[in-house]
């Protein structure tokens, strides 16, 4: 009870800052907003998409730009990226740090980070059925590129380019019933993938895969029945799936044997459902929208070691994995320290990124700049505005 | 099965009634609060801040917005950024409870010197660490605050000290000390002779010359004043209020001063002649010509006749900006300004002052670009400081948080947020 009433005095703390530091900014409030942002692996590079908001003629209407800092490089203005930018983009780094490729659902451009020249161009006509570059990935090594097919199309592809060509190297069918595909199932590695079972029975299928050939020969078949999300360990060691009854099953990738099984969820999240691994160790954070909980479980130990309702998504562990940071659904940004009993820290904001050395932090502020935070001294450190120059 | 939960937190649904009317009480009264009644209620923001040479480092001064006892005293704390590596921490250098503070970097970029009403400190810029500290000397009186590092960044002086002489023929003097801060100990006493309680003492660049109202002396760090070796005409209210009415060149043998009839004089620092004048048309120019600088390598002088300041502008009268080519004796450009203060940047571009806007009297940032016709961009906040790019400006906003903004590009970069004391 306690621990309760801290987390509750926190929360009421948290909620007088973030109303506090809501007023910090300019006389006005900036007319443009940060809408989303993306975080080289390196840290140095952050991309930011901002939007203008405005009345047309029928209805509301946006102007969108891309804008790209320079995070060594405090001094220097950021650069502006020549791309005819609409809802729905995402914007992603290469592993390597050296490229830049942004898609929406008409276009896809890589970039050179280093000078901003473009390096490929696909419009959504150039797989046999239609691409929907709004969901884009990297391959680790930096010379492939992902995206998905078009969802109003018939079939769920996912097509792999070879950037420095342009040339298609694969596709390979990735169909999950009628779901919308939104995250990819291969793992980061790129050596294996999991394709959702066609014939509604929801279990999964483990194939080996080659950007080159695609889809490999059969490694598993995970007769799970699972109905919701699944995620791969950022080494690909390790996969994580849930069942249909709330079940979080982690599979060794190597072998796949299951390693261990918990009742963590209260009803089927389906895509709402979101896992993170932490870099080392074994636990596993999961967040469920249906529920609005979220669930720290040491797979290796078989303990739930939290679960709160938190009204949040998409967890991250931060690189050493000290803390878990969950965006949650009012403008809030809760923080768990791992290691102090899961002590709970809540920044204003929304959108955070883990910078790779631990103590930073960045997310969209209530004032839509760019906040920068070092969450270990609970500090705010740097405002990034809206360069208008 | 569901296996046993160590810890069961449900934050929400445990609230009793009371704290969750509570937590909606604050909630609703944050959304219903304007960003102005927010603001007020903001804890800390920026008084004075500071830029090393190399500009790699920001000193800068936050003080709370409420006052916390009757005698109108705040807390505060003067903090240390590192520009160059923006995400580490600030240095929390000390407390502070004084708006009246000043703060100066030493020429290596090594040390910087706070002096508040209370005393003078020296810290170092690579870990925050305090070297030096020295309560104010409270009799006989101080009467200036200026803090300047000699150019080899060895000793510092500050507190120039007007009190009774020991020489019969004069009733006063006044003397600087100079100290020897890395070693804790005074170094000199440099004694001169004040005309009255408004002389300011001005060493030349490289700490050989002194400058006491009309006299110039020969001066060494090791034996302190030396012989007279000029005489200027008819100086004026030098530096009257905050303003700076005396400037030598930075690299030039040039010593920039205005009389009592509003006349500007360049006097030549080898012979202590005047070789260049302007005089100001109007003769009663009520607080005579001051806030003087030079730029590097043009020959041009930069001045505001209207030394009157006021930081966020309760206040307003026009002044006049004028940049003078002293050697072609033309004026350059002229402008109608509530602005003071005007600097050039290191590589003559912009000339940068502080002010208000006129109308509605919100302080600003006056910036005219020399190579584009003297095109005028305002700023929102005060206290800029230039950066040795030339294309960095630094200020506190507003907001009370420091900005950094880029002059070639019109916009800020980055916003520096205010720290708790």
């Amino acid at each position: 009870m306690k621990a309760a009433q801290r987390q509750i005095c926190g929360l009421i703390v948290v909620l007088l800052f973030a109303c506090c530091v809501s007023g910090l900014g300019a006389k006005d409030d900036p007319p443009w907003r940060a809408g989303s942002l993306a975080l080289s692996h390196d840290g140095r590079h952050l991309a930011v998409l901002y939007l203008l908001e405005y009345e047309g003629e029928r209805h509301t209407e946006y102007d969108l730009e891309i804008w790209l800092y320079d995070l060594e490089q405090h001094l220097t203005p950021p650069r502006f990226v020549e791309f005819s930018v609409s809802g729905g983009t995402d914007i992603q780094f290469s592993p390597d740090n050296k490229l830049l490729a942004i898609g929406n659902y008409h276009q896809l451009q890589v970039f050179d980070v280093a000078s901003l020249k473009p390096l490929l161009k696909l419009t959504n006509f150039e797989s046999e059925t239609r691409a929907d570059f709004r969901w884009i990935y990297f391959s680790p090594d930096s010379e492939y590129i992902m995206a998905f097919t078009d969802w109003w199309a018939r079939d769920h592809d996912m097509h792999v380019w070879k950037i420095r060509t342009g040339e298609k190297a694969s596709r390979v069918d990735a169909r999950r019933g009628q779901q919308w595909i939104e995250r990819p199932w291969l793992s980061p590695d790129w050596n294996q993938f999991f394709r959702w079972r066609e014939d509604g029975d929801e279990a999964g299928t483990i194939y080996a895969f080659d950007p080159e050939t695609g889809r490999g020969p059969i490694q598993a078949v995970l007769d799970v029945g699972g109905n919701g999300g699944a995620a791969f360990s950022p080494d690909s060691a390790l996969f994580a799936i849930s069942t249909r009854y709330g079940e979080v099953q982690v599979f060794e990738t190597e072998t796949w044997n299951l390693k261990n099984s918990e009742e963590l969820l209260e009803s089927t999240c389906d895509e709402y459902l979101s896992f993170a691994f932490s870099h080392r160790g074994s636990l596993l954070a999961t967040t469920c929208v249906r529920d609005d909980r979220l669930v720290v479980w040491d797979f290796e130990l078989g303990e739930v070691l939290l679960q709160v309702r938190c009204f949040g998504s998409a967890p991250q562990f931060t690189p050493d994995d000290s803390h878990v940071v969950v965006s949650t659904r009012f403008s809030g940004i809760q923080v768990w320290n791992v290691s102090e009993s899961f002590e709970l820290t809540v920044f204003p904001g929304r959108f955070p990124l883990l910078h790779p050395d631990g103590e930073l932090m960045i997310a969209i502020g209530p004032d839509g700049y760019v906040w920068i935070w070092n969450i270990r001294l609970e500090r705010l450190q740097l405002i990034l505005p809206k360069f208008a120059g | 099965m569901r296996l046993p939960v160590p810890i069961m937190l449900n934050a929400f649904v445990s609230l009793s009634r009371r704290s969750l009317g509570l937590v909606l009480l604050i909630v609703i009264s944050g959304l219903i609060s304007s960003p102005r009644s927010l603001a007020a209620r903001t804890a800390w923001q920026a008084d004075v801040i500071a830029l090393s040479p190399n500009g790699r480092f920001v000193a800068a001064s936050f003080m709370s917005t409420a006052e916390v006892n009757p005698y109108r005293i705040k807390d505060g704390g003067i903090w240390l950024y590192d520009l160059e590596n923006m995400f580490s921490p600030a240095l929390h250098l000390m407390e502070s409870r004084f708006s009246h503070i000043d703060m100066v970097f030493s020429p290596d970029n090594n040390y910087l010197a706070i002096v508040d009403v209370v005393g003078l400190y020296v810290h170092r810029t690579a870990d925050g660490s305090r070297i030096f500290d020295l309560l104010r000397p409270s009799s006989p009186r101080t009467v200036q605050n200026t803090i300047e590092f000699s150019p080899d960044s060895a000793y510092l002086r500050a507190f120039n000290i007007w009190h009774r002489s020991d020489d019969p023929d004069r009733y006063y003097d006044l003397i600087m000390p100079i100290w020897d801060f890395k070693n804790s100990r005074l170094a000199i006493t440099a004694v001169t002779n004040p005309i009255d309680s408004f002389t300011k003492l001005w060493l030349n660049p490289a700490w050989n010359q002194l400058v006491a109202y009309e006299h110039v002396y020969e001066f060494d760090i090791a034996v302190g004043t030396g012989g007279s070796i000029g005489m200027l005409e008819e100086p004026g209210y030098s530096g009257f209020g905050d303003g700076q009415g005396e400037l030598f060149h930075p690299d030039k043998p040039l010593f920039a001063t205005t009389t009592y009839d509003c006349i500007l004089q360049i006097y030549d620092t080898r012979s202590w002649t005047v070789v260049k004048r302007w005089a100001h048309p109007d003769s009663e120019c009520e607080y005579g010509i001051s806030e003087i600088d030079f730029s590097r390598a043009i020959p041009w002088l930069a001045f505001t006749d209207h030394p009157k300041y006021w930081q966020w502008c309760e206040s307003q009268e026009q002044a006049r900006l004028v940049v003078w080519d002293y050697e072609k004796d033309v004026l350059v450009f002229e402008s109608a300004t509530y602005a003071s203060h005007a600097r050039f940047t290191p590589d003559d571009r912009f000339i940068i002052a502080s002010g208000c806007r006129a109308g509605n009297g919100d302080a600003q940032i006056s910036v005219w670009d020399t190579e584009n016709g003297f095109d005028f961009v305002a700023y929102p906040g005060i206290s800029p400081q230039l950066h040795p790019d030339s294309e960095t400006m630094i200020t506190i906003g507003y907001d009370g948080n420091i900005w950094i903004w880029n002059l070639a590009k019109r916009a800020p970069v980055a916003i520096l947020p205010a720290l708790p004391a």
